[in-house]
């Protein structure tokens, strides 16, 4: 056990070596400061955080270890983009030699038709791809939240017309609804995140009133309403820990589905534009080439695949652990 | 009365399941004063704690909800009372002891800091001061070494512990009246013997009027003023405690003082009332209680005994009342 976390540990400073050799200059340089600060800072993090109680429940199980090294690889990779990037996204090659190049040696995912390094652009894509598909998962997760738990504890007319409103929301076309958000914008990262945060809100505002509903009713929940404690205070207490489990697994299922729906934006001309990378524009821009030019699309959707699949393998895992009545087949929640 | 500090006027409670409507408290009236208590027994199912809930204003509803009828904190009837004014009322004016210590704290926090946050949130007191106050509270329930319980969790805890401290949230608002729902019946009997002297000190000493909710008819007797025997949603016998005992009036309440054991007696099996509590929704016609009373006549079945004054607050609602006092046995015995 020791010895793996010693070698997760390294991770930080290998990387760091690995720049530095490659260019010692690297790990100063403004855009690479803070991904060397982080990779110092690494060993201190690995040590000091110990996986606890549901996390290390979780970590049994092989999907959750699959899940999360995936993610947290990922994450890294992300973190880490002007380290182990081999030259900047944007650098481009020369017009007539580096041209379409297929993997190789010198660029082990080959370049675009602008020569630029298409390994560099992926790494730099999981920056901008992880970012907006994390963020927005955080406004619809808080936006849905507040939402449901407002509808969950006032109940009566307050619940019927928030949640038919949740009903009319969730019966437009998720894609309209961008679309329509979209088409008065040029569309920048942040307001990707909006966008995507204001139409993914609804299944969780479901899940919480009905999470919620039934505990209103439950041992130290009616107690703490019964000694005249305040709405928010019983909320943040009493309630919200008791619904954290499938909140926080909901959540991570979502953030593959997030994913997917920024490279859909993109893939559509609609999301993430020049001078940003994400996987989904990357896949866009080789989506005419596929029979010859087949790397440009390819590796950024096995990018995409392995978060989906790592988030998916690891919210299941955390649903599972988080589990009260754990031992049961674990129910699909529909979107 | 003007000096009832809690009073229930005909109250009565629906429940409403797949779209049919049941009376589950059916025209309840008591009151109990300052210093007072009144002991409310009767089966599992009878409606008797969610009266208490009723008075706390957390029914499960809309599944449950009020059909009619006051509850007065102090003369003003809370029923209509806006949610703000309520939530002041709680902890407060009227604090509540809940029946399962074991699910009623919670369970990430120490049972110190839960005292210490309502102290902190309704009583107005620093984080200090709170903290030193739980831990006198922990003494007064008769918790022993307070400060080194008042750090632990709940689960660190046996179940009279946790009762104890539940006792001990609830008498930290130094609330008017207390609703105990069953709150020893978790407890060994030296705890529980301790529990109620508890209660009877703080009755004597702070004006606390307490309202005992059981099933247990020996635990209110030395401990309550005033009992109410609830059937089916129904008081059905209402008096002082002393009377209540020496002259049962409501066949149901002499078959509930028949199946008590008693000590020093030879017979091994004890009597039992026949049959069972009848479902909300299939309230028997007449008389609930006529199916399971070997009193019951042919009027029982038909027309339903109004609680009527037989002297003395003497409160009966039986047709034949005046057979089974003469009676005075459970047929059978």
């Amino acid at each position: 056990m020791t010895g793996r976390r010693a070698t997760v540990a390294a991770i930080g400073p290998v990387v760091l070596l690995f720049a530095f050799l490659r260019e010692p200059s690297l790990p100063l340089r403004p855009d690479a400061i803070g991904s060397t600060l982080l990779a110092l800072a690494w060993p201190f993090i690995v040590w000091g955080l110990r996986p606890t109680g549901v996390m290390a429940r979780a970590l049994e199980e092989d999907r959750a270890r699959v899940g999360g090294t995936l993610v947290l690889g990922l994450c890294l990779i992300a973190a880490w983009a002007p380290l182990l990037a081999p030259v900047s996204p944007a650098l481009q090659g020369d017009p007539v030699l580096d041209r379409y190049r297929p993997p190789g040696m010198e660029h082990w995912l080959g370049t675009d038709l602008l020569g630029r390094d298409m390994l560099s652009r992926v790494i730099h894509g999981a920056r901008v791809s992880l970012s907006i598909a994390v963020g927005s998962v955080v406004l619809s997760v808080g936006l849905g939240t507040l939402v449901g738990a407002v509808a969950g504890w006032r109940g009566g007319r307050v619940d019927g017309v928030l949640m038919r409103a949740t009903d009319l929301a969730l019966a437009f076309p998720r894609v309209f609804l961008i679309l329509l958000l979209v088409a008065f914008t040029y569309p920048s990262p942040q307001w990707i995140v909006v966008v995507l945060g204001l139409t993914g809100w609804m299944s969780v505002a479901r899940l919480v009133r009905g999470e919620l509903r039934p505990r209103l009713q439950e041992g130290y929940v009616l107690a703490a309403r019964s000694l005249g404690f305040g709405a928010w205070r019983i909320f943040f207490r009493h309630l919200l820990p008791a619904i954290a489990g499938p909140l926080i697994a909901f959540s991570t299922l979502r953030v593959g589905n997030a994913i997917l729906a920024e490279s859909f934006l993109s893939f559509l001309g609609l999301g993430v534009q020049d001078p940003w990378v994400s996987w989904g524009l990357l896949i866009r821009s080789g989506r005419d080439l596929l029979t010859g030019e087949w790397w440009l699309a390819f590796f950024p959707g096995l990018a995409i695949v392995l978060t989906v699949v790592g988030f998916n393998l690891l919210g299941d895992a955390l649903r599972a652990a988080l589990d009260p009545r754990r031992h049961h087949d674990p129910v699909a929640l529909e979107d | 009365m003007a000096n009832a500090v809690l009073e229930l006027e005909s109250l009565s409670l629906r429940l409403r399941r797949e779209g049919r409507t049941a009376r589950v408290v059916d025209s309840v009236s008591w009151r109990v004063a300052r210093s007072g208590s009144l002991g409310i027994v009767g089966e599992s199912g009878c409606g008797k704690s969610l009266q208490a809930l009723a008075v706390m204003r957390l029914l499960p509803r809309p599944a449950v909800d009020f059909d009619g009828g006051q509850i007065r904190v102090d003369g003003t009837d809370i029923i209509g009372l806006d949610a703000e004014s309520m939530r002041r009322l709680r902890a407060r004016r009227v604090a509540m002891i809940f029946q399962e210590p074991m699910t009623s704290l919670n369970p990430v926090f120490s049972v110190g800091e839960q005292i210490a946050e309502l102290l902190r949130e309704r009583m107005d007191m620093g984080r200090q001061q709170a903290a030193r106050r739980s831990v006198e509270l922990l003494d007064e329930v008769g918790i022993d070494d307070p400060a080194r319980r008042a750090r632990q969790i709940p689960q660190e805890l046996s179940g009279g512990m946790r009762q104890r401290v539940m006792i001990a949230i609830a008498l930290a608002g130094e609330p008017d009246v207390l609703l105990a729902d069953e709150p020893t019946t978790a407890l060994a009997v030296t705890v529980q013997a301790r529990i109620l002297d508890l209660l009877d000190s703080l009755r004597a000493n702070r004006g606390l009027a307490v309202v005992l909710i059981t099933h247990d008819l020996a635990l209110v007797a030395g401990r309550s003023d005033e009992v109410a025997v609830m059937y089916a949603g129904r008081i059905v016998e209402r008096a002082p405690t002393a009377r209540l005992f020496d002259r049962p009036s409501h066949p149901y309440t002499l078959g509930l003082l028949a199946c008590r054991p008693r000590i020093g007696e030879q017979r091994r099996t004890l009597p039992t009332i026949g049959g069972q509590v009848c479902d909300a929704f299939e309230r028997p016609s007449g008389c609930a209680f006529h199916p399971r009373c070997p009193f019951a006549t042919e009027r029982c079945s038909q027309e339903t005994p109004a609680l009527a004054d037989e002297g003395e607050g003497h409160m009966v609602a039986c047709f034949e009342s005046a057979r089974v006092r003469e009676t005075g046995v459970w047929p059978g015995v």
